[in-house]
């Protein structure tokens, strides 16, 4: 998780609020790459959605042209997993309100305190990280499940409904012996140690 | 077969149209159904009258000219073309009608016909539909007016917003600077950038802020001599629009005979405007205060008084020596930036703008401004 690297995307029609925070998110050794537009970040949105750092948004809720709720929005419709925090000025609080309940991470009210906004941006990074450890999990679950022969799913489907291999083998006709290879095989095609960490890999995918 | 007589007589009192029938003296010959529902007269009030019994003055004294003179010179006005004309009907009253005439000969005898159309009704609905063009373009001059009225609290949020993105570059520029001294060894030539920025950015801010003079002194040009009760009654027209429901009262006091004063009468709006709009913010949040008064007098042959006093909570102490500066603030959603333009424009005016607590609870805010004649006779 620490091994992947961070970037930070700020996105202010302001230039002396972008070149400030830039300065700023340096000193603490943190990447920064910096849009003068909604517009100027997804045009670059491609490129960044393959990225594979973990990554949030600090973004400026009134700008001319695309603001940032109408850019919020774009991305929800995209399906971006980046956090974002916005910045919001003077009187912009109920329209913050309105981006937190569509999802938006948080907010900060212009001029803010250093350590309050680096406090927020790792709070995001982590989470990003969370979601993407979450997201790769769940494709290698999805991976493994593959490689179970018919027999194996079955007998995945009747762990999961918390029978015991007696009753999974008079369920399908077969030996208990037969039941208890078969699951060995699911555990290890699975790379699950335990059955409760199979359920948990599970239902994670379904959600 | 029919009778041609009877014939024409049904086809003369079938039409909608007044029809009749004169002779070169201007004398009526025959008349038609319609005439008689028009005019009031029946047939044989009319039959052998003179036809400018139906007309009003001019034309009622000037037919038998215009009919000789049609007859001697053979010039038409109105033979042949028809037009649109006023006549008068037996009450008095005056029917909008279009008439066109033809001319026959009887034997010698030259003879007139007349088709009298009513637009008395097309003129009531041209006349509505002219009342409500000017209601929709006082309409529209009236939004126009309160826009430019309340602008000063759209400029206020955005140079709120304006001024805030320096101020925020500077406090991040300065807390990066800490940073960056935050080590064993700082290396203080990385510390040239942010200071420079920081003083840029500072610079920046107080440009903004002479912005708000400027534009304040840029609109000088637009003064004029003004009624003052006049421009007061105009801003409270505007103000009642902003109280919804009505929910506080706006009472007047204007002394009569005020002196006429030389302002731009839109900048004076905007401060009364203000003024009213606070009086009004302050009344809202109070039980006890539903009312407001503006008053006006003058105090001198030199100088008139404006006031809006509410009876509202007051001005707590805190901020009451700091009111007029911009960023101050008492509202929960306000910018700070009305009363401190209110004073500038009211100053460029050559008057005073200051508040005082009311005995009876809430606040007087008043303003003094020189009258028109002190005014010129100053330039003098």
């Amino acid at each position: 998780m620490t091994d992947i690297p961070q970037i930070v995307y700020v996105v202010d029609d302001d230039e002396a609020v972008r070149d400030s925070l830039e300065l700023l998110l340096s000193t603490v050794g943190l990447n920064s790459k910096t849009y003068s537009s909604a517009l100027n970040f997804l045009d670059d949105y491609a490129h960044i959605h393959q990225s594979e750092q973990h990554a949030c948004i600090l973004l400026d809720i009134r700008m001319p042209g695309m603001s940032g709720i109408e850019l919020q929005q774009t991305l929800i419709e995209r399906g971006s997993k980046l956090p974002i925090i916005f910045i919001t000025g003077h009187g912009d609080i109920p329209m913050a309100v309105k981006a937190i309940q569509k999802g938006a991470m948080d907010f900060i009210a212009k001029p803010f305190h250093d350590q309050d906004l680096l406090d927020r941006i790792q709070q995001a990074l982590r989470l990003h990280a969370e979601r993407y450890e979450a997201l790769r999990d769940s494709q290698q679950t999805q991976q493994h499940l593959l490689t179970l022969t018919p027999r194996e799913s079955q007998v995945l489907q009747l762990m999961l409904a918390g029978n015991a291999n007696k009753v999974i083998a008079a369920e399908l006709s077969l030996s208990q012996r037969t039941i208890e290879v078969h699951r060995a095989h699911v555990m290890e095609k699975m790379h699950a140690p335990s059955l409760a960490l199979l359920v948990q890999k599970m239902s994670r995918l379904e959600s | 077969m029919t009778d041609t007589n009877e014939q024409f007589s049904a086809l003369m009192n079938a039409a909608v149209d007044g029809i009749l029938l004169i002779n070169d003296r201007g004398s009526i010959e025959a008349v038609n159904s319609a005439v008689e529902r028009l005019f009031g007269y029946s047939k044989d009030e009319l039959f052998g009258k003179n036809v400018s019994l139906l007309m009003p003055e001019p034309d009622k004294s000037q037919h038998d000219g215009y009919l000789s003179n049609y007859l001697n010179s053979g010039e038409a006005k109105i033979i042949g073309i028809g037009r649109e004309v006023r006549a008068r009907c037996k009450s008095g009253k005056i029917l909008p009608i279009y008439l066109s005439v033809g001319d026959y000969h009887d034997g010698n005898q030259v003879k007139f016909v007349g088709i009298i159309r009513d637009l008395s009704q097309q003129k009531t609905r041209e006349a509505k539909l002219a009342e409500a063009e000017k209601e929709i373009h006082q309409l529209v001059s009236h939004l126009a007016q309160v826009s430019r009225v309340s602008v000063m609290g759209e400029m206020a949020a955005n140079i709120a917003h304006e001024i805030n993105q320096p101020l925020s570059a500077i406090a991040t520029y300065a807390q990066s600077a800490r940073r960056l001294l935050n080590v064993a060894t700082p290396d203080l030539h990385t510390l040239k950038k942010p200071l420079d920025k920081i003083a840029e950015q500072a610079l920046r801010a107080g440009e903004i802020i002479k912005g708000v003079r400027t534009w304040v002194r840029e609109q000088d040009t637009e003064r004029q001599r003004c009624e003052l009760d006049k421009l007061i009654l105009a801003v409270i027209e505007i103000a009642r629009l902003s109280n919804e429901q009505d929910e506080i009262d706006i009472q007047l006091e204007l002394e009569p005979g005020l002196p006429e004063v030389m302002v731009d009468p839109i900048q004076l709006q905007q401060v009364l405007f203000n003024l009213i709009r606070n009086a009004l913010d302050a009344s809202k949040s109070c039980q006890r205060a539903k009312s407001i008064v503006i008053s006006a007098e003058a105090t001198s042959t030199e100088r008139v008084t404006v006031r809006v006093n509410d009876r509202g909570a007051g001005i707590d102490e805190e901020a009451r020596s700091r009111i007029f500066e911009p960023f101050v603030t008492t509202k929960d959603a306000g910018m700070g930036m009305g009363l401190s333009i209110c004073k500038t424009i009211i100053e460029a005016h050559g008057g005073e703008l200051s508040y005082c607590p009311r005995s009876e609870g809430g606040t007087s805010f008043y303003f003094t401004l020189p009258t028109a004649i002190s005014t010129s006779a100053n330039s003098l």
